[in-house]
């Protein structure tokens, strides 16, 4: 061993009890830095296995919602990738308790076979029984179920006409079962299934897909295809996939149909009434001659005073090429389609019933087809052109698309469209046309005239005839043309999407970091000053070595080795406490502070390679302030050294020190006014409280700086000092050791500014509800449900037909909200949204309103509403949208102008723009866009998913009951919209909770530096202090010196701080900021403070006078 | 009554008896000296007088009080107001002036409006008018034993101890600062109790004790 290694252990050796100390600091400082860097191992660790539970052994995935395809498609597709595929049904439900007394809402029901669970994270081979449900984990447990036990079941119930058409049927949109729990799936069988981007395990019912298909009359159909890996593991890429798609798939998949109709033709029709858009597009393209149907539902046809109701009107007209030449088809249109769009050509049937011919004018009135299923009936007139026989084509009962509730009836009295029918109306001759022939058209128009009528984002056609003979290759042509993205059948990388998300919005760990960053400052102050009063202690050793000959290098080596030595120590022990500290932390997220995390269960992780990172980072900080220790020891004179003069600093230095000390005193002031006034005057919100927290941070450094400038020019001034009180002497005593004195006070002022200042920044929801320019918007309810809701609570007939009480209604202004599922983007989720849910609104009633509070806008002219900006043009394929301030910033990650790519329900890409923050609204977590613009992208998500509801405070609640009671079945849930906020503001909250309590065990830990400092003055003391009691002092006049030198140090420390965090709390007041927990926190800190300089005081009065005086 | 009364003072330390039933008595105004081979327990005498220590049997009284059953405060108030110390080192506080210094024990204790001017005049008497506002670290070894004799009279103590006083100091020094000794117990009243082994310092006073094997005995001069 070499003489210097020699030298350093029995140094270290000799010194242990000092040194544990040391060593004990730097433990702290490594379990605290450590620790938190586990914690972000953790919530790294969980979401990366939540999203591998997620989506198991899928790659691919087609989620085509409300259309339904064959489920034989997953197995072409699965022979032409070979690939495992898995067709499922996926829809929305609400799971109850047969007592009733439990209902849990947004519950994904899913239809599957064996081969969904061969795609499981642990893939397995079963499936359930009919009757049976598997439920995951988080349901059994919301439930309370146990495998044997039953439940009630209620299935959104698919609609083959999109339900916001008006005559779609609006009342049986669910479907109640009775199912047996026969299994509870662990996460790794699949009970975690999503392909969202939730960490947290939503509820899950998986039941069989063949009863779930009977119970729906949805036959061998699926809206869910999954693709995993083949046997060799390889998986197909998105391409191929698309590529096998296009090549497989049938007009039938895109739930398009063809059949033979009157005069040989065939036609293409949907059991979704209207063909899409692109459909007639394509058919169009190939130009292949058709004959265009548009087919609708007219309330009443009314000549003077005699009316004929409900019947069907259909508009005819040719689409594509012009025939080469004239065929019976032409001819045919010829008589039936009237010349001029303003014209009508009925039927002789009711030329007679109206007894009308042609020149009569008659007015068609019917539900017109809005943005949504709001009840409006439109009048409009057309002069007979006209009278036509009922023959041929228009005696063609097929023309009359597959209108639920009408096509299959028997009789007119069974008719159950979606919309009000009287059928009280409806007379013998109207019921024996009906029996006789259906739904065949009582009148006819051109087809520009029908589609100028009822064309809407779901289509402008009913059918599409054409003659198979002349065009024997149109289907085939038609489905190679369509691309089945635009019918929403499309490919996405479900498992890219799935591990992306799996990241972590917020890096916890460092996150964490920054929270703990003055607890671990001031384990590493501590250790600073305790190596520092180590080597003071050691001061003529040092003095010695020098005297030996030993160069300032060489002696700082010895001692740099010895504090390596303390600090490796140190980081080995706190990286075992960083274990616990760790745990603890996880443990706390998982109780106390779950409000950061939400529910999301933490698995711990131990990686090697961070406690290493750890370890070594809290070494070098340990080592760092040593080196400052040594440097300024080394620069000693010998001399002095070893006669252990080594506190006061030389007199030039305090005379230097003063001077910069008032030089940084007098700046921060400025800096700190020019923070003040431009925050108060100039700032609003997030910016105004940025600005003050600045400007108080600046008033702290003057503060300090002050008081610095005060101690060395007391220590400076001793000379001229006169004594005449035990306090001036604890002033004078104050002075002695500048440094030091300022060490405790600038450590208590930063503990104390920042705890307070924190404090500040506490949210709370507004105290008025009703006030609109808030977090609320002025709503005080929030209702959301699971299945959408068609009611159009915004008439009394819609209410009417809800069975609610209209005088709830008085004074209440419901604004509904579409909803688009997508990932969590508020604060409640920590993984990293990439899709986030998107709120379709109309915009209008918001600007109209004036509600919520803007944060930010991309060009906002003064004093328009930030809501006009969501119906400004942008180019086609942007849609402008409104999110909260906090989840675009924290969670999206995104700025002003920033966009998020979309796709939407034809597959065509469009971005998303964020043109307007707002803030510490209920609208976190989603984004929000303009109902016209969310209709058009996704025409097919019909109703509403949320209701923002105005209403008086005295009728909210009732309100509130009776809105679930009438909705039950969809699972509705009313919130007050301040609970919502304050969910939202827990997540902050928790936050600065977690902030001020490290930051507290920073203060304590500061104040136990105090403790020390008192300690190791009285250690240095005791002879004076020894002397003073020989000199008649009584043990209260040498505590009540000590305790006002220590004590106007914390008091000088603690009113810095203090009113340092005043100028933060301006920007806070009237939010959740308690003055109550200010002078609590305040007076904790000072107690603790005290308590340690009581400590030293009774320590340094009980020591043994002699010894004491002999040193 | 006596000023100062020992009567059957024992004092042991572990592994050894050092004072064995020690009687003394010292009038006021008086000087007296007490002289010894080393580690014979003269200090701890004075310890015991000033009550830095408790004797193991036997009474102590200054100026009527007994010191043996005296509490802390009691003690600390003799101390402040009865009895002056003189330590052979003289512990002056580094920090401080020579004059403030001297005022230390006035902080404490009952007011004294004069403790300034006394300060000052003591100190300008035992030479000192130049240095008031010296710290130690300016001051000679016999300049600071001088202001350790200041601090010790500022409260005009009934006794002074002093405990080897001219022990750290040089022959001139020494010799100086007992010839100061003796002045100012005449010139102030005080009763002066030397632990000493300065044969000249031993004769400025009035009586000398010898402490052999922990009995005290008087010297007679020759």
């Amino acid at each position: 061993m070499s003489g210097s290694l020699r030298l350093v252990l029995a140094g270290a050796w000799h010194h242990r009890r000092t040194h544990a100390l040391v060593v004990l600091a730097t433990a702290i400082a490594t379990a605290v830095l450590t620790g938190a860097l586990l914690v972000g191992d953790a919530v790294r660790e969980t979401l990366r296995a939540r999203a591998a539970e997620r989506i198991g052994g899928v790659h691919l995935a087609l989620a085509s919602g409300d259309r339904f395809f064959r489920a034989a498609l997953g197995e072409e597709l699965a022979r032409e990738l070979a690939a495992p595929t898995a067709s499922a049904l996926l829809l929305d439900g609400v799971a109850n308790t047969p007592d009733g007394k439990r209902r849990i809402g947004g519950v994904r029901v899913l239809g599957v076979d064996r081969a969904f669970f061969s795609l499981a994270p642990r893939p397995f081979d079963a499936e359930p029984a009919e009757g049976e449900a598997w439920l995951n984990a988080t349901l059994a447990s919301r439930l309370g179920l146990a495998p044997g036990q039953s439940f009630a079941l209620r299935i959104a119930k698919p609609s083959p006409m999109p339900r916001d058409l008006v005559l779609a049927q609006a009342e049986e949109v669910s479907l109640g079962l009775r199912v047996q729990v026969g299994r509870v799936l662990g996460a790794d069988e699949f009970g975690a299934f999503d392909l969202g981007a939730k960490p947290e395990e939503a509820p899950l019912v998986c039941v069989p897909r063949a009863w779930l298909e009977r119970e729906l009359e949805l036959a061998s159909r699926a809206n869910l295809l999954l693709v995993g890996a083949s046997a060799g593991g390889e998986a197909p890429t998105l391409e191929r996939a698309r590529a096998a798609l296009r090549a497989h798939w049938t007009l039938e998949d895109g739930e398009l149909r063809t059949r033979e109709v009157h005069g040989s033709l065939r036609e293409l029709y949907s059991p979704r009434v209207f063909l899409d858009t692109p459909v007639g597009a394509a058919a169009e393209e190939l130009g292949t001659p058709l004959l265009g149907v548009l087919t609708y539902f007219v309330n009443e046809l009314r000549s003077g005073e005699r009316a004929t109701p409900y019947s069907m009107v259909s508009a005819l007209g040719r689409l594509g090429r012009a025939p080469s030449s004239a065929d019976a088809l032409e001819a045919e249109l010829a008589r039936i389609v009237p010349a001029s769009e303003g014209e009508l050509a009925i039927q002789q049937w009711l030329a007679d019933d109206l007894r009308a011919a042609s020149g009569a004018e008659i007015a068609l009135r019917f539900w017109a087809i809005g943005v949504d299923r709001k009840l409006r009936e439109e009048t409009r007139s057309f002069r007979i052109g006209k009278v036509i026989a009922l023959e041929g084509l228009s005696a063609d009962p097929l023309l009359m698309p597959e209108f639920p509730g009408l096509h299959d009836s028997e009789h007119c009295r069974d008719w159950e469209p979606g919309a009000p029918v009287d059928l009280e109306r409806i007379r013998d001759e109207d019921e024996r046309w009906w029996e006789e022939r259906k739904g065949t058209p009582k009148a006819f128009l051109a087809l520009p005239a029908g589609r100028a009528l009822w064309a809407s984002r779901f289509g402008d056609l009913t059918a599409l005839r054409w003659d198979p003979a002349a065009f024997p290759r149109f289907e085939a042509e038609l489905r190679e043309r369509l691309d089945p993205a635009s019918l929403g059948l499309v490919f996405r990388d479900a498992r890219a999407a799935s591990l992306a998300s799996g990241v972590a919005t917020t890096d916890l760990g460092g996150l964490f970091l920054g929270l703990s960053f003055f607890l671990i400052a001031s384990a590493l102050l501590l250790v600073a000053m305790l190596f520092s009063f180590g080597l003071e202690q050691r001061a003529s050793e040092l003095g010695l070595y020098r005297a030996l000959g030993f160069s300032p290098r060489a002696i700082a080596r010895l001692f740099l080795g010895e504090g390596a030595l303390l600090a490796g120590v140190g980081a080995v022990l706190g990286t075992a406490g960083a274990l616990l500290y760790g745990d603890a932390v996880l443990h706390a997220l998982q109780g106390a502070w779950s409000g950061a995390v939400g529910d999301l269960a933490l698995r711990a992780a131990r990686s090697p390679s961070t406690l290493a990172i750890g370890a070594g980072a809290s070494f070098a900080c340990a080592l760092l302030p040593m080196l400052r220790v040594l440097g300024k020891m080394a620069r000693r004179e010998p001399l002095a050294l070893l006669r252990a003069e080594v506190g006061a600093p030389p007199a030039r230095e305090l005379t230097r020190g003063v001077r910069r000390s008032k030089l940084l005193a007098w700046t921060s002031v400025a800096l700190a006014l020019l923070g003040l006034f431009y925050a108060l005057l100039a700032l609003e919100g997030a910016a105004r409280a940025g600005a003050l927290f600045g400007a108080g941070f600046a008033f702290l450094i003057a503060c300090l700086a002050a008081l610095r400038a005060l101690l060395l020019a007391s220590a400076e001034g001793a000379r001229a000092f006169e004594l005449g009180t035990i306090a001036r002497l604890a002033r004078q005593n104050t002075a002695r050791r500048p440094g030091r004195s300022l060490g405790v006070a600038a450590l208590l002022a930063s503990g104390a500014f920042l705890v307070l200042s924190i404090e500040a920044h506490r949210l709370a929801p507004p105290r008025d509800p009703g006030a609109r320019a808030s977090g609320t918007g002025g709503f005080r309810l929030v209702a959301e449900s699971t299945l959408p809701l068609f009611a159009d609570l915004e008439s009394p007939a819609g209410r009417s037909l809800a069975q609610l009480d209209e005088a709830l209604f008085a004074g209440v202004e419901l604004v509904p909200l579409r909803v688009r599922d997508g990932d969590e983007a508020s604060c409640l989720s920590l993984a990293a949204p990439k899709e986030p849910r998107l709120l379709g609104v109309e915009s209008a009633r918001l600007a109209l309103r004036g509600s919520f509070e803007l944060a930010a806008a991309l060009d906002l002219p003064a004093g328009a509403s930030p809501w006009t900006l969501l119906t400004r043009d942008h180019d086609a394929d942007i849609v402008p949208a409104i999110g909260d301030a906090a989840s675009v910033a924290w969670s999206l990650h995104r700025a002003l102008g920033d966009g998020i790519g979309y796709v939407d329900e034809r597959g065509r890409p469009f971005e998303v723009r964020i043109v307007a923050t707002l803030r510490d609204s209920l609208l976190q977590g989603a984004l929000v866009i303009d109902a016209a613009r969310f209709r058009e992208r996704f025409p097919s998500i019909s109703g509403a998913r949320q209701l923002l509801v105005d209403a008086p405070a005295e009728r909210a609640e009732p309100l509130a009951r009776a809105l679930e009671r009438s909705f039950a079945d969809l699972g509705l849930q009313v919130t007050e919209s301040r609970a919502r906020l304050a969910a939202f503001q827990r997540v902050q909250n928790t936050y600065l909770q977690v902030f001020q309590l490290l930051g507290f065990l920073g203060l304590l830990l500061g104040s136990a530096g105090l403790g020390l400092v008192v300690l190791r003055n009285v250690l240095e003391r005791r002879g004076e202090l020894a002397l003073l009691r020989a000199l008649g002092w009584r043990a209260r006049d040498l505590r009540a010196l000590l305790l006002r030198e220590h004590l106007f140090l914390v008091g000088a420390g603690l009113a810095i701080g203090g009113l340092a965090a005043l100028a933060p709390a301006l920007a806070s007041l009237g939010q959740g900021a308690s003055f109550g927990a200010f002078a609590l926190l305040f007076t904790l800190g000072a107690a603790n403070a005290f308590l340690w300089v009581l400590l030293g005081a009774l320590v340094a009065t009980r020591a043994p006078l002699l010894s004491a005086l002999r040193g | 009554m006596s000023l100062l009364e020992l009567d059957g003072v024992a004092k042991n330390f572990p592994g050894a008896e050092v004072l064995r039933g020690i009687d003394l008595r010292l009038e006021a105004a008086r000087s007296a000296a007490l002289v010894g081979p080393s580690g014979s327990g003269k200090s701890t005498i004075l310890h015991l007088i000033a009550g830095f220590l408790r004797p193991d049997r036997g009474a102590i009284r200054v100026a009527g009080i007994d010191v043996v059953r005296a509490g802390e405060d009691e003690l600390a108030q003799l101390r402040n107001a009865r009895v002056g110390f003189v330590f052979q080192e003289h512990h002056l506080l580094p920090q401080l002036s020579a004059l403030d210094n001297a005022l230390l024990p006035t902080l404490v204790g009952a007011a004294q409006p004069d403790a300034r001017e006394r300060a000052e005049h003591l100190l300008a008497r035992v030479g000192l008018k130049e240095r008031l506002r010296h710290r130690p670290e300016a001051l000679s070894g016999g300049e600071r034993q001088r202001v350790a004799l200041v601090r010790a009279l500022i409260r005009k103590p009934a006794l002074l101890l002093a405990d080897e006083p001219t022990g750290a100091l040089d022959g001139k020094s020494a010799a100086s600062l007992a010839e100061l000794l003796s002045e100012l117990n005449a010139e102030e009243g005080v009763a002066l109790l030397v632990v000493t082994h300065s044969l000249p310092l031993a004769r400025r006073m009035q009586q000398r004790f010898e402490l052999v094997d922990g009995a005290l005995r008087e010297l007679v001069s020759a």
